[in-house]
């Protein structure tokens, strides 16, 4: 398997057949990390409307560290994001409360690893809570994909299962009515069978809705079947740049970057 | 003031700690001291007399510096008079942490607990100065109640009327809470925001905005209810209206700075729980007379807390709780032996060249400097906020006059005072294995209220008057005597040196095992564990080396005055010292000397030209001023950033 | 033989999720024991609960024959199970010599007396300069721990943990953040304890280092344990390959 994002590009799959859009989020040479120690060394990633992309990689990759910094939590030490057309000024440790709420006001989810649930409110509170105050109809959108939870809005988070208190985590992602949604592990800690239940239902959301969507995934297999394109990052650094389809038929190359070279 | 008033005044002022805990996680040790100030704004704009020209519509102002007080309007009405004050708490609540606590929120708890104790102190003092002001007596403000003042019969039992609405106004209070908690969008806000910061602004919910309406709600309620009870009993001393802090921060723990109901609860039961207790006291014949009048009740809020602290702490933080305990960086002592070699030649030609009064200073700044060490041990090398130093500073000194007394002799005698002292340290120490951080300084403050109020305060210590002079090898070791000879050299001398090997003995715990394993358990419990470390056993040591160290100030004092009173050792003096500690660097041995030096009344004080009046007040004031700008400007520490700049100089030099 | 570390029906659980469930492992003097599994398998809860930092843990904890299960962490450690850190976790404020004298030095009642006049006796372990020698960190022993690169951090993490004379190791992702060279050198390492008489169990993403220095793999998935057995025999496990990739692998 070769890294180079060109010869992924030659073979043929549904997304590089589509004319070239406006991606809603990018991000150039990004560098991210915790106060000093730069986990994150300068990557290169997009994502447009409609397109599920997967972020893979083994453990510490820096994969749960580009999410959040995209998603303004954590300072940027560096490099370039533009989110939903607008260029993110570099804001310090200081701003990291004002620039997160902001990227959220203008359409930019995310579904931390830790999913971030309030383990004392209901389904339908937390719903409320990540709504609009005059939208509505919020609640009953976000709830859609997912009859199941529709089933135990008033039931409390922490009450939960895993795969609920998931479903939750994204419903309320959903109720702010986002364009991008960044999910980090959603099958962590979920059986199998709960995992390839959510995965189709992503790429549904993200077909009906045209949001465009940033996966985070360890069940490989899966969320390629999902995805229309993958980055493999390794130690902080994007290694595979590749559709889904061309990753799925070479396993070898994933093999060796999860499980170490045979 | 009956215990169900009480109930109300702790239960209101608890449920204050709870909402500003649960917006920005601080303990907010002021709460009680916002309130208090509040209190003087209202009584102070109310002090005219309806019936003559008197104007009143003062405002007394907490601004050092500032006019002690502006005339705001003629003749203000109730109405107006609470609007405006209750408009300054809601103005404090916000400042306080937009300014203060909102930049702390990640910084370490011992920055949170000093900056709400800078907040405590430079309150209490400043307006302890204008209390001085305004004067005692006839001279004083007319506290009058709003409350109606009848009384209900139910059975043989009297109530007055206004122990009822003051109860009707917590429970209210509580209701509303409770339920806007639960329904309303801004309270469900703040249930999520407590829970999970990141989950809220993942939300779109502002942490800040919900900060700011929390403090605001918290002060007005807290303010609300020491206006109120003011009122009714007459009582308005800044240091104590202040501290019924206390009690509210039992009542907050056990409603596990969480629970509305359960608090405020809490907050009725310990009322009435004391006033009963003041009760059966005023009624029983048997008990013992060396209890002070009010004493057992004193002792339930530190029940409470112990209670609450078992029930909810355990031994070990868990892995969440892991990330915010840094402290001070506690250099290693280089060459304690000359550095104390020259301490102790220059203190002691000094109490040989120098006068009287320089001679107090230097025995003043050595015993504060005992107390100091006490806190750098506890607090600077194994991160365990203790504020009870004075507490330990004074059952020594009382004990060494009490056993004086019963016979026992110059080196026997405070000997044994150490030793008991030891003892209560570490029982004082048990309640550091179960909770760290805030809760440990609020168990640590409540505990030394409460031997303050129930052992110094007892009747079998008061007017025990002078002890023998000590004596050994001959050599008059006595501090008093007559004109230009009294506060004698000698016993500065002896205290000097004691002093020194104190800090050498401190300086080679600090490098050996011992030291290191403090060093470990205040960096990391956890790993510290895992290396074999007892963890408690280990706070336990420092605990007993604070209060020997304490404890040996106590001894000395109990030479040094011509007779003790609990006034020496109030816990404010404790916030003090571990402020100055602070100032000079809580982890290393020169936190002590700053808080020597700068000791009030002791060689600072004399170098500004002696002891006045107001000069403690003063100096507390700006201390609690320089608290809150350390806390914020270096939660890590005066000293580490001095460090960390003079490293940084050093780098730019040498490039 | 009797295995040196006996984990009988370990059982972990938090509020009605059972994280740790049933878990029996053997480990061996002479054998390094691996412990691998997806994240969130309970791989850190089960060395939690091993070395005591589970407050409820249930099942039985056996060292070199002596039960440990109602013991403290600490006395735990002064028994010989001693463990890392995924966090590394080292004492900040001590430099790396007084990082390992502090777990090599066993206080008595009277130490902290005897400190107090005299620091500078003789405490210094030879576990300590053994622990130093083995994992060659002569050059650092004056540094403080962040002066340190991120590798040797960890490496100062197993020190210490040498230090403390275990009978057996606890390893918690030592090799995480660890470039090529730094994780052979770790590998040979944890390989060599065995012939000192120190048994292992390793924790680690890092599939190479696992399957080359481990002798036994036990694989955990969803608190189970879902495979034991040789590195060539986990490797070919497809119940192990699902849990790794997803049950959609072919």
């Amino acid at each position: 398997m070769s890294d180079q994002p060109s010869e992924a590009g030659a073979l043929t799959s549904a997304v590089a057949q589509l004319p070239r859009r406006e991606p809603l989020l990018s991000v150039r040479g990004l560098t991210a990390g915790y106060n000093d120690v730069e986990v994150v060394h300068g990557i290169d990633l997009d994502v447009c409307a409609g397109e599920v992309v997967a972020l893979l990689g083994p453990n510490g990759a820096g994969k749960t560290t580009t999410l959040s910094t995209i998603a303004g939590l954590l300072p940027r030490i560096g490099g370039d994001c533009t989110i939903l057309g607008e260029v993110q000024p570099l804001n310090g440790k200081r701003k990291v409360v004002a620039t997160a709420l902001g990227l959220r006001a203008r359409g930019l989810a995310y579904v931390p690893e830790d999913r971030a649930l309030f383990f004392g409110l209901t389904a339908r509170q937390h719903l409320k809570l990540a709504a609009a105050r005059r939208d509505t109809d919020a609640i009953e959108a976000a709830v859609a994909p997912f009859p199941a939870l529709r089933a135990i809005l008033d039931r409390k988070a922490g009450l939960m299962s895993g795969g609920e208190q998931q479903m939750l985590a994204v419903a309320r992602a959903l109720a702010a009515r986002p364009k991008v949604i960044m999910i980090d592990e959603l099958s962590l800690g979920l059986a199998p069978i709960v995992v390839e239940q959510l995965l189709p239902l992503m790429r549904n959301i993200c077909q009906d809705q045209g949001v465009g969507v940033l996966l985070v995934e360890q069940h490989v297999n899966a969320a390629l079947s999902t995805a229309d394109r993958a980055y493999v990052m390794v130690r902080g650094a994007i290694s595979i740049n590749a559709s889904a389809a061309e990753l799925l038929a070479d396993s070898t190359a994933l093999s060796n970057a999860y499980l170490g070279e045979a | 003031m009956t215990g169900l008033q009480g109930g109300a005044v702790i239960a209101a002022l608890a449920l204050g700690l709870v909402l500003s805990f649960r917006a920005s996680n601080v303990i907010n040790i002021a709460h009680a001291a916002v309130g208090m100030y509040s209190a003087y704004a209202f009584y102070g704009l109310r002090n005219y007399d309806v019936d003559s020209t008197e104007r009143g519509g003062d405002l007394w102002l907490p601004i050092l510096g500032a006019p002690s007080k502006v005339h705001i309007l003629d003749r203000p009405t109730v109405a107006a008079a609470l609007s405006i004050a209750l408009l300054l708490a809601a103005f404090f609540g916000a400042l306080l942490y937009v300014a203060v606590f909102r930049p702390l929120r990640n910084a370490p708890p011992l920055a949170r607990v000093i900056a709400s104790l800078g907040i405590f102190l430079y309150l209490t003092s400043t307006m302890s100065l204008r209390a001085k002001e305004i004067g005692s007596g006839a001279a004083s403000l007319k506290l009058t109640s709003m409350l109606p003042s009848g009384v209900i019969k139910i059975g043989s039992a009297k109530i007055p009327t206004s122990a009822f609405v003051l109860s009707g106004f917590a429970v209210v209070a509580a209701l509303l809470l409770a339920l806007a908690f639960s329904y309303t969008r801004f309270g469900l806000a703040t249930t999520a925001t407590a829970e999970q910061e990141k989950g809220a602004i993942l939300t779109g919910i502002s942490p800040h905005r919900i900060g700011i309406f929390n403090w605001v709600l918290a002060s007005l309620l807290g303010a609300g209810a020491v206006i109120l009870i003011v009122g009714v009993s007459g009582v308005l001393v800044p240091t104590e209206t202040s501290l019924l802090v206390v009690p509210a921060l039992a009542a907050a723990l056990l409603g596990g700075l969480d629970s509305f109901a359960v608090t405020t609860a809490a907050g009725l039961a310990i009322g009435m729980t004391q006033g009963s207790l003041v009760w059966f006291q005023l009624q029983s014949k048997s008990l013992p007379d060396w209890l002070p009048n009010n004493g057992l009740s004193q002792a339930v809020p530190v029940i409470a807390i112990l209670v609450a602290i078992t029930w909810r702490g355990s031994k070990l933080p868990n892995r969440a709780a892991m990330i915010e305990s840094r402290l001070p960086e506690s250099p290693t002592p280089r060459n304690p032996v000359a550095w104390s070699l020259v301490m102790a030649t220059a203190a002691i030609v000094a109490l040989l060249q120098l006068d009287a009064q320089w001679r107090l200073a230097i025995v003043v700044s050595t015993i504060a400097g005992f107390v100091g060490l006490a806190s750098v041990v506890v607090t600077g090398y194994v991160g365990q906020i203790s504020l009870a130093q004075y507490a330990f500073a004074g059952v020594a000194a009382f004990a060494t006059v009490k056993l004086t007394k019963q016979g026992l002799s110059f080196p026997v005698a405070p000997f044994l005072a150490i030793a008991i002292t030891i003892a209560i340290g570490l029982l004082l120490g048990l309640p550091a294995v179960r909770v760290r951080g805030m809760t440990l300084a609020v168990a640590t403050i409540a505990a030394a209220v409460a031997i303050e109020q129930l052992v110094f305060n007892s009747p079998s210590l008061a007017g025990l008057g002078a002890i023998p002079r000590p004596e050994i090898f001959g050599i008059d070791l006595g501090f008093s005597a007559t004109g230009d000879e009294n506060f004698r050299a000698a016993f500065g001398i002896f205290a000097v040196i004691l002093f020194v090997l104190a800090t050498l003995a401190v300086a080679n715990l600090r490098r050996s095992p011992t030291g290191l394993r403090w060093l470990a358990v205040r960096g990391n419990e956890r790993a510290a564990a895992a290396a074999g470390i007892d963890v408690t056993q280990t706070k336990l040591s420092a605990f007993a080396v604070c209060a020997a160290l304490a404890g040996t100030g106590g001894a000395l004092l109990a030479y040094q005055s011509p007779a003790l009173s609990a006034q020496q050792f109030m816990v404010v003096g404790a916030l003090a010292v571990l402020a100055l500690c602070f100032l000079g660097g809580i982890a290393s041995i020169s936190g002590a000397l700053v808080a020597g030096l700068l000791a009030s009344g002791g060689i600072l004080t004399q170098l500004q030209g002696g002891n006045t009046g107001n000069a403690s007040n003063y100096q507390f004031a700006i201390s609690g001023l320089m608290l809150i700008a350390v806390a914020i400007l270096y939660p890590d520490g005066v000293v580490a950033a001095v460090r960390h700049s003079v490293a940084k100089l050093r780098r730019m030099s040498t490039a | 033989m009797n295995p040196l570390l006996h984990i009988h029906q370990l059982g972990v659980s938090y509020g009605g999720l059972r994280a740790v469930d049933d878990v029996s492992i053997d480990v061996h003097t002479d054998r390094v024991m691996g412990l691998i599994g997806p994240n969130g398998a309970g791989k850190t809860t089960t060395i939690d609960a091993i070395c005591g930092f589970v407050p409820k843990a249930t099942g039985i904890i056996e060292l070199a024959g002596r039960r440990l299960e109602s013991l403290p962490p600490h006395s735990r450690a002064r028994a010989g199970l001693v463990r890392t850190f995924q966090s590394v976790e080292l004492f900040d404020d001590l430099t790396i010599r007084e990082n390992l004298i502090v777990a090599a030095s066993a206080p008595r009642w009277y130490s902290t007396m005897l400190d107090a006049i005299h620091p500078n006796r003789r405490v210094t372990a030879e576990s300590v300069s053994d622990a130093i020698e083995m994992t060659k960190i002569n050059d650092l022993i004056d540094l403080r721990p962040k002066q340190l690169s991120h590798g040797q951090r960890r490496i100062v993490g197993v020190a210490r943990a040498l230090a403390g004379k275990p009978k057996l190791v606890l390893l918690d992702e030592p090799a995480a953040g660890l470039d090529p060279d730094e994780t052979d050198k770790l590998g040979e390492l944890i390989a060599s304890l065995p012939k000192r008489g120190i048994g292992v169990l390793l924790v680690d993403h890092d599939m190479t280092l696992v399957l080359d220095v481990c002798d036994d793999i036990t694989v955990l998935d969803f608190g189970r344990v879902i495979a034991t057995g040789t590195p060539q025999e986990i490797r070919g496990n497809q119940a192990v390959i699902a849990a790794y990739l997803g049950s959609a692998h072919e």
